[in-house]
């Protein structure tokens, strides 16, 4: 069986090297986006199975992002998970309206990160 | 005293007015900008000695071969490297605007001559400088630096 695709959207290439890191050290396989732009057109141009995106992004936030990835029908139900060090209430709250499926502040803890990917991926 | 005395005389009154709001406000925005800027470089100095921590510690996680510590201290490192970039803009941003209020304030000075209301205006203002500048690098205000943990975030499913 194939491993699952996850797209890892962060304009930090630190943090997308540790995303990266992490969840392929869980054995599955990472594409990497510098913004919100970057992430929808890797996501427009093959499968991915989830969706791991920063918030404060240049070009295209991950809010955007994931309003644009939602109004693709392919990404309907494709989770979505927002990895950020925005943790306020409003912004979790505009992060569920925009079809995310769960929220994660920076900075993470790796077999957390696993975990949750896990859970929601399947 | 004609006609056109009189209409000369409110125009000056016109003229005086503007000149004493506009240094009014030059006076609070340079006040404010002169607190922000401290408060500013409050945070920098913090960012920077939390960067330096978390080096130390990522070194340490690294001589152990605690990869986990090492992933969680580099995002730690890493977000006090955006939060000190956004700082350096913001402080950018606000000493061009100090910069940009004081020379039309200079030249109001200049303007003004003798005239004491600008010199108490001026008074005034270094007054407020200090006032806002004593608390800032007293540490009242709130450090959104010294308040991030180098813990882990929460994670939150909807």
């Amino acid at each position: 069986m194939a491993a699952m695709t996850i797209l890892a959207v962060d304009d930090s290439a630190s943090m997308r090297g540790m995303v990266s890191f992490t969840l392929k050290g869980a054995g599955y396989q990472v594409l990497e986006a510098v913004d919100g732009q970057d992430g929808l057109d890797k996501a427009r141009g093959r499968r991915v199975d989830l969706v791991l995106t920063d918030q404060n992004m240049p070009r295209m936030d991950g809010l955007t992002l994931i309003r644009s990835l939602r109004d693709t029908p392919e990404y309907k139900s494709v989770p979505i998970l927002m990895l950020t060090t925005e943790s306020s209430p409003e912004m979790k709250a505009k992060g569920k309206a925009a079809g995310a499926t769960g929220w994660l502040v920076k900075p993470f803890d790796p077999k957390q990160l696993v975990a949750v990917v896990r859970k929601v991926a399947g | 005293m004609d006609a056109l005395e009189q209409r000369s005389d409110l125009g000056m009154d016109r003229i005086a007015h503007t000149f004493r709001s506009h240094n009014q406000e030059c006076a609070r925005q340079l006040s404010a900008a002169g607190a922000d800027l401290a408060r500013l470089q409050m945070l920098l100095d913090e960012a920077m000695q939390r960067m330096s921590a978390a080096f130390g510690r990522i070194s340490a996680a690294l001589d152990e071969g605690d990869s986990h510590a090492v992933v969680v201290n580099l995002q730690y490192q890493d977000i006090c490297g955006q939060l000190l970039a956004s700082l350096r803009r913001r402080l950018a941003c606000t000493e061009a605007l100090v910069g940009g209020l004081s020379v039309p304030f200079a030249a109001a000075m200049a303007v003004a001559g003798g005239n004491h209301h600008a010199d108490r205006s001026l008074a005034q203002l270094v007054a407020q400088m200090d006032a806002g500048l004593e608390p800032a690098h007293g540490g009242v205000e709130p450090c959104p630096v010294a308040q991030a943990q180098p813990g882990c975030g929460a994670v939150e499913l909807f």
